[in-house]
This record gives C-alpha cells, sequence and structure tokens, in this order.
C-alpha cells in the first residue's frame, strides 16, 4: 500500500509526529524507517510523481515541470498522463493496482484495476476508469481537487473545501479497498499541499489563527492512517511518501522581468502576441516556472536565433548574471544546474538548459512581468524536502533516498 | 510564389483536432449571463489535440504554420489526411470535388442516393456527357489518380444512417451538396415543391442535430446560392450574407447600424427559398451550439472542366441540360451543339453571378483547407464574373459560330419564371480573393470553347438528342404545363445588351487584370466530306 | 489594437487619458461586423487623441469576467483605467464617436 500527502515535508511530519498531532504516524514511525525523500528537480508534482511513479528521470519521461513550450512554436502547454514517455508502475504489471487521486495522471487509462486521476482533470468521465465507478464516485460527491477559487476568497470556504474533499476521498478509498483483491493501492491526499500553499504559516506560528483547523486536517488524515493500518496484514507493505516539501515565501521572483533588465529576453508589444508568442526574435533566453531556462534556440523555436555554437558561451554568461540576482543583500539564486548534470535520457531535447535552484524563500515563476519581485497570494511554496516512510519485512531502504528509488522498491514488494 | 499561403496565421481555434476544454463560454450573441465570472488569475482557454494527445492541455495558439498536422498545399496548408464526408457525392458538383480533394491528399468518403440520375428520368432526361456507375468511377479514380474513396449509398435525410456513418468516419468537414438544386423542379406542382423543401430543408435541419450530437467539431461547407438573395430593384450591393459593420440604416431623423445583420432574402422559387430556410437554420445552430459553417452562396455554375475529370472519359462528371437540372450556361452550349436556338427568357437582362467548375472546386478547396473557428457561421459569395443572360447568349454564339463553324441563333421567350427580367446588379465578392487567396484561373469564352470540343462530338451529340424534348422549358411558374410562345429569333451580337452594367467588387483595385487562359486561335473546321 | 488577459493593465488600465474598449464574443456576428467600425476610429484617432481597442471576451475570460461582460457587444469608455461609460450593442461609427465625444472635449 502506498499513501501520498503531496507537498508535505519531511520535517513537518517529523514535528506532528513528535508534537503528537498525529499519533498514529508517531507509532508507524517507530516501527519502520522515516527518513528525507529528494523530489526532482526542480520540485514540482508533474515532474515528480512522474518520477515516482515511472522510475525514471525526466530525461527520460519527458516531463520537466507543469507547464513546457510545445517546440516548433511558443505556445504553453500543461502536461498530462499522456505526455510522459515512460510508463506508470502500474502499467508495465499486472494488477490488480487501486490507484486512486495520483497528479498529473490525466485522462485515466486502461488498467487492470482501477484509475481516477487527481489534477488537473477537467473532464470527470476522463478522469475515472473503469467507466460505471463514475456514478459511484458521483454519488459519493467525490471531487478531484479544491476549488481554489473559493479558497482565495475566505479561510472559511477553504477548509470548507479541504475537508469536504478529504471526506469524498477518504469514502473513495474505503469503497475501493474490497472492490478488488488488490496487488498495489497507491493512494493520494492532495490537500495537503492545497492548505499548504495557502496557511504555510499556521504551521510554523503557533498563534495563528487557523493553526488549529490546520492540525485538525492533518489530525483527519492520521486517523485514517490508523483505519488504513488495521485493514492491513502483517506480509503487506506500507509505503508513505510526499513528492516535494513546503517553506515559507518570502518573495515570488519573475524569472523573465530579470532576464528582460539584462537584455535576453526581448517582448513584443504587440497587443495580438500573447503570453510567449510575444517573444522576439533577439531573444537569447526565456524562464519557465520554478527556474527553468531555455535558450530561444534557432533548432527549436519559430523565432529562434540562438546557434548551436553560441550556446555555451551564454549558458556561462546566464550562470555569471543570475549569480547577481539578490535581494537586501542576499543571493536568490542558490544553485544553477546545467541539464546534463542533473538530467540523462532520450527526452534530454525537451530539457531546460539550466535549472535554478533557489534559496530558501524565493519562488521562481515564469510570468513575463517588468516586475522582478513581487508578494505572493500564497504563503507556502515548493522545495526539494520530500519524505520516504517504509513499513516492511523485506523492502530494502537506501541511504539517501530521491524520487526514483520508489518505483524499484514497488517492483521488488510486489515481485516478492 | 514565395508569398505567405493564405491560411499561414489561422491557428488552433480553426482546426477540427482542437478539443475545447476549459473556459469557453457558450452564449448567444445579445444574451446575457446569468452570473460573472470570478477573477481568477488560473483561468485560461485551453484545449487538447485529438491528434497529438501528447501535447497535453495547451493553449489554442499554434498556428497552421508552426503544426505538423498541417503542410503546405497548393491552395493553402492542409490538414494531413483531413478527413471530408461528401453529402451527394455521385453529382456534378460532388464528382468532381471528389476526385479533386482525393487527389490533394484529402481523406474522402461521400454518400449519395442517386437521387439526380434517378429524377432526371422523370422527364425522360439523362446526362449529355455519358457518365459511369458509382462503382466503376471509383475503380476508374483508383487506376487514374491512386486514390481510394470510401462511398456508400445511402440519403441522408435517413438520419440514423447518418448518424452511423458519421460515428465511423468521423468527419472533420462536411460538404453539404445532397440537396435538390433546381428551381424549376420546385415548381412543377405541390408534391414536387414539398418534395424539395423536405429534402433540403428538413434535411439540412436533422445533419445539424446530427453533427452536434456526433462530431460538433467539423465544419459544414454548405452549398447555398447566390440566388437567396434575389436581384432588388434598387440595385443594393448583395453582400456576403450580412450588412457590413459600416452600414447604416436612417429613418425619421434616427439612425441605427445594420452592421453583422443578415441581409435580406428575396428568392426567385421554392427551391431558392428552401436554401434561405438553410441559411437560418445553419445559423441558429451554429448560435446554439457552436457549430462551424461556410454557406456558400454560389453563383450559377457552368463548364465540366476540371484537372481531374478530365484525364479518363470514366472520370467525367454529369453534364445536365434539360430545363430543370441544366444551368443556362451549359443549356446555352448544349443547344448551340445541338442547333436549337439559344432559350432566353422574356427581355434577358436577367443579371447573375456565375463561376466556372474548376474555379468552383478551387474556391470549395481553400474553404475546407480553412475552418471557421467554432461557433462562427460566415457567408461567401462564390462568383468570378457577373453577366446578363442575353449577354451569355451572345458569347455562346460569338464562340460557337466563330469557332466552331456552328449555325447559332437566339431566340426570346415568354418568361415561365416571375422575376424581373432588367434590373441593376451589383455582387460583392471579397472574401475569397482576399481572405483565402483564391484567383479565378477560368475564362468564360475559353470554357464554352472546350465545352463545344466535347458537346459537337458525336456520341454526345446523339446523347442531346435523345433527351432534347426535355430542353425547352414547360414549368411555369404559375402552375401551367405549357411551353411558352416564342417572342422573336435574332442573331448572336445583334441585338444591344440594355442600360444596367452589372458589377462584380471583388476588392481588387481598378487595372489589376488577372490572367485567363486564353480561347487558341481556330480557323472554323472544314466540312468533311463523305 | 488588440487587447488580451495579458496586456490589458498595462494597456488600459494604466493608461492615461481616455480609452473606449469594444468587448466582443466569438462568433457574435453582430460583433464581429464592430471590429471594422472599430479599427477605423484607431485610425482616425491614431494620434493618441483616445485609445481604441478591442478584446474578444471568450478568450480572455479574466478581464471579461471581472468587468461583468453580460451582453456582446459591449462598448466601455475609460478614463485613467477609471470606467466612465458603458453602452451595450451594435452601433454605427458616429454613435460610437458620440459616446466619446464629450470625454475629448471635456
Amino acid at each position: 500500500m502506498i499513501i501520498g500527502l503531496d507537498g508535505v515535508p519531511h520535517g513537518l511530519m517529523d514535528e506532528l509526529a513528535e508534537e503528537g498531532m498525529m499519533p498514529n504516524f508517531a507509532r508507524l514511525k517507530d516501527e519502520g524507517s522515516f527518513k528525507r525523500m529528494d523530489s526532482s528537480i526542480p520540485a514540482i508534482s508533474s515532474t515528480s510523481w512522474g518520477t515516482i511513479i515511472t522510475g525514471h528521470n525526466p530525461g527520460e519521461h519527458g516531463v520537466y515541470g507543469f507547464t513546457d513550450v510545445i517546440e516548433g512554436t511558443y505556445t504553453l502547454s500543461f502536461s498530462n498522463f499522456l505526455s510522459f514517455k515512460k510508463p506508470a508502475f502500474w502499467q508495465c504489471d499486472g494488477g490488480p493496482h487501486v490507484i486512486l487521486n495520483v497528479p498529473s495522471t490525466y485522462p485515466a487509462q486502461e488498467l487492470d484495476g482501477c484509475h481516477v486521476s487527481g489534477f488537473v482533470s477537467p473532464k470527470m468521465d476522463k478522469a475515472v476508469y473503469p467507466e460505471p465507478l463514475l456514478e459511484k464516485l458521483k454519488e459519493m460527491d467525490y471531487r478531484i481537487d479544491v476549488d481554489a477559487d473559493k479558497g482565495h476568497k475566505s479561510e472559511r470556504l477553504l477548509f470548507k473545501e479541504l475537508f469536504d474533499t478529504l471526506e469524498a476521498r477518504i469514502k473513495a478509498y474505503r469503497y475501493l479497498w474490497n472492490q478488488f483483491d488488490w496487488k498495489t493501492f497507491l493512494l493520494v491526499f492532495t490537500g495537503t499541499d492545497r492548505l499548504e500553499h495557502f496557511l504555510w504559516n499556521a504551521s510554523r506560528d503557533p498563534d495563528h489563527d487557523y493553526r488549529e483547523k490546520f492540525l485538525e486536517f492533518f489530525g483527519r488524515i492520521d486517523g485514517e492512517l490508523g483505519e488504513m493500518e488495521d485493514r492491513l496484514d502483517e506480509e503487506d507493505d506500507l509505503i508513505m511518501l510526499s513528492d516535494h516539501g513546503m517553506e515559507k515565501v518570502k518573495f515570488n521572483v519573475n524569472v523573465n522581468a530579470f532576464l528582460r533588465e539584462k537584455g535576453y529576453l526581448e517582448l513584443s508589444d504587440d497587443g495580438d502576441k500573447q503570453k510567449y508568442n510575444r517573444i522576439e526574435g533577439e531573444t537569447k533566453a526565456f524562464a519557465l516556472e520554478h527556474g527553468r531556462i531555455y535558450l530561444n534556440r534557432k533548432s527549436k523555436y519559430p523565432r529562434g536565433s540562438v546557434e548551436e555554437e553560441e550556446s555555451d558561451e551564454i549558458i556561462d554568461q546566464l550562470k555569471e548574471d543570475l549569480a547577481d540576482l539578490e535581494r537586501g543583500g542576499e543571493a536568490v539564486i542558490d544553485e544553477i544546474l546545467t541539464k546534463d548534470e542533473i538530467y540523462h535520457g532520450d527526452q534530454m531535447g525537451k530539457a531546460p538548459d539550466l535549472v535554478l535552484v533557489p534559496n530558501s524563500g524565493y519562488n521562481l515563476r515564469g510570468k513575463l512581468s517588468d516586475e522582478v519581485f513581487e508578494e505572493s497570494p500564497f504563503t507556502g511554496m515548493h522545495n526539494r524536502e520530500a519524505f520516504l516512510y517504509v513499513r516492511s519485512n523485506e523492502l530494502e531502504v537506501p541511504g539517501s533516498p530521491t524520487v526514483e528509488d520508489v518505483v524499484p522498491m514497488i517492483n521488488a514488494s510486489v515481485g516478492g | 510564389m514565395g508569398e505567405r499561403l493564405h491560411n499561414a496565421e489561422k491557428t488552433c481555434w480553426n482546426c477540427p483536432a482542437a478539443k475545447l476544454e476549459g473556459n469557453v463560454d457558450f452564449r448567444a450573441c445579445g444574451q446575457s449571463k446569468e452570473e460573472a465570472r470570478v477573477d481568477s488569475d488560473d483561468k485560461e482557454v485551453l484545449i487538447e489535440c485529438e491528434r497529438r494527445p501528447e501535447l497535453g492541455h495547451f493553449q489554442p495558439t499554434i498556428t497552421f504554420e508552426q503544426c505538423p498536422e498541417w503542410e503546405e498545399g497548393r491552395y493553402g496548408y492542409r490538414l494531413r489526411d483531413m478527413r471530408v464526408l461528401i453529402l451527394g457525392m455521385d453529382g456534378y458538383l460532388g464528382w468532381a470535388l471528389s476526385l479533386k480533394l482525393a487527389n490533394l491528399g484529402f481523406d474522402v468518403a461521400g454518400i449519395d442516393d442517386y437521387t439526380r440520375r434517378k429524377v432526371t428520368g422523370e422527364n425522360d432526361s439523362h446526362s449529355v456527357v455519358p457518365v459511369y456507375p458509382m462503382e466503376e468511377r471509383l475503380e476508374a479514380a483508383k487506376e487514374v489518380l491512386g486514390v481510394d474513396i470510401d462511398f456508400r449509398e445511402m440519403d441522408y435525410t435517413d438520419r440514423k444512417e447518418l448518424k452511423s456513418f458519421l460515428k465511423e468516419f468521423k468527419p472533420e468537414s462536411i460538404v453539404h451538396y445532397a440537396e435538390i438544386p433546381s428551381a424549376p423542379y420546385s415548381m412543377v406542382d405541390a408534391d414536387h415543391s414539398i418534395e424539395v423543401q423536405r429534402n433540403n430543408v428538413l434535411g439540412t435541419l436533422g445533419l445539424l442535430w446530427t453533427m452536434k450530437e456526433v462530431c460538433p467539431e467539423a465544419s459544414l461547407v454548405k452549398l447555398g446560392t447566390m440566388g437567396e438573395y434575389g436581384s432588388p430593384i434598387t440595385g443594393r450591393p448583395l453582400f456576403e450574407g450580412m450588412f457590413p459593420s459600416d452600414a447604416v440604416l436612417e429613418w425619421e431623423g434616427r439612425e441605427w447600424s445594420m452592421g453583422g445583420e443578415l441581409t435580406p432574402r428575396n428568392p426567385p422559387s421554392f427551391y431558392h427559398v428552401s436554401k434561405v430556410n438553410d441559411t437560418y437554420n445553419v445559423y441558429e445552430a451554429c448560435k446554439y451550439w457552436w457549430l462551424r459553417s461556410y454557406d456558400i452562396m454560389q453563383g450559377i455554375i457552368f463548364g465540366v472542366h476540371t484537372e481531374e475529370v478530365s484525364l479518363d472519359p470514366r472520370l467525367r462528371t454529369r453534364l445536365d441540360v434539360d430545363e430543370r437540372f441544366g444551368t443556362v450556361v451549359n443549356r446555352f452550349t448544349a443547344q448551340a451543339a445541338s442547333d436549337i436556338p439559344l432559350t432566353v427568357y422574356g427581355k434577358g437582362e436577367q443579371t447573375r453571378g456565375f463561376i466556372a467548375l474548376e474555379d468552383a472546386m478551387q474556391c470549395m478547396v481553400r474553404l475546407i483547407s480553412s475552418p471557421p473557428e467554432p461557433g462562427q457561421y460566415d457567408v461567401v459569395n462564390q462568383v468570378s464574373g457577373v453577366y446578363k443572360i442575353k449577354e451569355l447568349a451572345d458569347t455562346v454564339g460569338e464562340v460557337g459560330i466563330e469557332n466552331h463553324g456552328l449555325d447559332v441563333e437566339v431566340q426570346r421567350l415568354e418568361n415561365p419564371r416571375v422575376e424581373a427580367d432588367k434590373h441593376p446588379f451589383e455582387a460583392v465578392s471579397r472574401k475569397l480573393p482576399n481572405e483565402f487567396g483564391f484567383e479565378r484561373k477560368v475564362s468564360l469564352r475559353r470554357e464554352i470553347d472546350k465545352m463545344l470540343d466535347l458537346l459537337t462530338e458525336d456520341h454526345v451529340r446523339e446523347r442531346i438528342e435523345k433527351m432534347k424534348h426535355a430542353i425547352i422549358p414547360e414549368t411555369q411558374w404559375s402552375g401551367e404545363k405549357e411551353r411558352p410562345d416564342v417572342i422573336e429569333i435574332y442573331s448572336p451580337g445583334e441585338k444591344d445588351l440594355g442600360i444596367y452594367e452589372p458589377k462584380l467588387d471583388t476588392g481588387r483595385v481598378e487595372g489589376e487584370e488577372v490572367e485567363l487562359e486564353e480561347v487558341p486561335e481556330k480557323v472554323a473546321p472544314e466540312i468533311e466530306e463523305g | 489594437m488588440e487587447l488580451s488577459d495579458d496586456n490589458f493593465e498595462e494597456e488600459i488600465l494604466d493608461y492615461e487619458g481616455p480609452a473606449l474598449v469594444d468587448f466582443w464574443g466569438s462568433w457574435c456576428t453582430a460583433c464581429q461586423q464592430m471590429k471594422p467600425i472599430v479599427e477605423k476610429l484607431e485610425e482616425k484617432y491614431e494620434d493618441g487623441e483616445i485609445k481604441i481597442g478591442y478584446m474578444n471576451i471568450d478568450k480572455n475570460p479574466q478581464v471579461s469576467g471581472k468587468y461583468e461582460i453580460e451582453e456582446t457587444p459591449t462598448h466601455i469608455l475609460f478614463e485613467d483605467g477609471e470606467v466612465v461609460e458603458r453602452r451595450m450593442g451594435a452601433l454605427a461609427g458616429k454613435q460610437l464617436e458620440g459616446l466619446f465625444e464629450k470625454v475629448l472635449k471635456g
């Protein structure tokens, strides 16, 4: 059984266990192995879950972030299940498998078992396999994700959404538990990520207005963990993990504004060009969210101008300039990595030329804005501090696990 | 040519493979929304692509030029293996179009229930150009052009069957050539009249519902007719379906914009009325269901030649010249070839828009290749020349006499129709040349000349002889079956053409002449002895 | 000029002076016909006495949601980023000009 808690950092899980907010997990912690797990680079749900479920790095599964620019165009796309170039573990081996609410797995595909995809899923009826399951889920008032609009409106509405969605998720997993003689059951709670984005401060500040509610949410999940534990046998392997961690946001950083300042990015002000179609031919590099920098290569984009021979030089220049990006004396960027340093595989053509790893609190965004620094409506931002928990008689856990290590463990578990 | 193809900048909005997920608001013009949307940074208009599902969800901004599914072609970018369904594929236009599309690389399917073949039998008429059974036509197409066309015998008004085929073929474009296109036929009697409107209007209505259910992203390329507009005595220009933005109605010192409103219709027969009704049905369907359609107000079609049909006798398309299904230039040409004085009705100063077969086919390909956006209903006037009937008679006569040594005369008959036989005429046809890159290729005289080559061949002349009785009109709009009296007979060129100068406004600058194929110098053939 | 969710703030809200925006709906034919009128006005006032723009509300859900566009076409006259006047329905060129004449004079 694999339980995912989207966006929950190792540190927070530890705290909640130690401070008695999650007693069931505290007990489980002592019975198994609980470690920090490195998320993907960048630490974003689509890339990370992609790696977790395929066991391959982005250089092989081809999804480097939530968004991508379609080759041969400047059109922005949002990856989904069909974008992955490597199959998920449940597509590689007979099940039955119950896959519930894994992000970026829309539209649901045929498998031995059932699959309900997680965010982003525009149409419920394409998010559910097999079809008959859809009715049942609708009866439970199941929804894929919280309504972010309501969340922005007020904390009250946010919590209502979070709890309603959580209850429906719980109803769904309980129902599915007995429907199949499953080999793997993968259940992901995504409310945790939503909650932390909006109210990370509530987890840090003991006097925060919503601290109680925040803890109540995790408490509810913990309660259910106990339930699930009861349903499991001794020989069953239990894995719990998150895809990335969370930390406090200091500022949103619009990398493109910085690139524009330094002359790497030229944008058209023509009314009828939107978004990245504003990129002019003189552009050398542009950024997508989560610190990904792409050279405006002639071979890749309609108004690309960077020749192969120039790219190394431009990358070196970028590295120099980005190192200067600072606020109040503090450097914004911690590390600047080239694609070859972090990825490998046959999908390298789509990889960003550079990935920036920010210092704590600097949320790197892809907006085409003029302002380099901006306040964020959210209080939490992603980081690489995920966690991995394993309770098993046989499974071996790597010393410093990364998200690539999950599939081998799953395979070992079902194989054995 | 080096010029940018006309549809290079079209985007996913125009492409039938785009599936609109996300936030497109389906609302009719002028209708209020119930609640305003919440301002949110995350709301995007996103689509999925049926042909490239691996792209996930994305903004519909990829241009035809950028997209690998759209390839450069002779008439603009073309969706690779675009699935086009032709309703009425066995007909004069349908067969010619199916060959042209298939030859260009489109994935072509078609249906027909052979109504035209059957119905011309009613007055013992038939195509004067010999045409082969569909099976043989398809074999010949495979042999000569190397193309596979999927054909089903089917009545398009049979919704169950049609739906089933649409589900199977999943068309990305539907060309509607399945109407009964004859004015006199619709005036014969109540049964004929009602049958024309049942087939045309109710058939189209059923087609629209079926498209909505099965393939709402397909465009409906619908054949309408310039005849919908009628011929206003005021000389008001015939705009392309809707008033232009700066048209203004003034009354009692007050003013209103007419921009975007459908122009007045004045159809001259129950058949023409059926086309007008189609216009409203299609217009509404686009409004309610965001279907996409081009309503083509086509001028009177003439000619028998396209690059494809001329390749082999088995590929020829039909040519009707009887009073019901023959169109005027084709009729005159056949009359010239068979010693019948050309039948001009009334004063003969009726003015109409015309277009040659090959030019019409070019227009169709361009329109199919550049689909409308979701919800878009657009009208084009598919016309390449405007002429008075009397003028056409003179032209056919001249070409017949000078180039073919024929003895051609013109007869004016009492008009069996109820219509103005003398009126000003100004037609606007700007969209096809300016937005779709259409360039007229066929000259009237040259096509008449080529037709006469064909129609004076012995075996064709024989076929004309056999249906000669159906050439002289007898269907009166009054309801009587009676051949009209002859008013006078004269030689081509003898009479003056009248005061009104017809105008065709293509938006082209004065003096921008279009190169047309010239009529070759010919000496009248020697009459063979023996 | 063509307006979008992306450039609306910069072009209209941050603009000092009068601006007229024509909001039109995808495949509302009356609105589609308004576009050339608006374009003609653009040319007439290209010296900048008034900024003129048009926006497709279905392709740009954010801004149109904000202004609660209910009927199309809707014309909104802005001055210094604030809404001064609103009119719904197709308008002839002269009528449209009438809408902002006072602002230009006053």
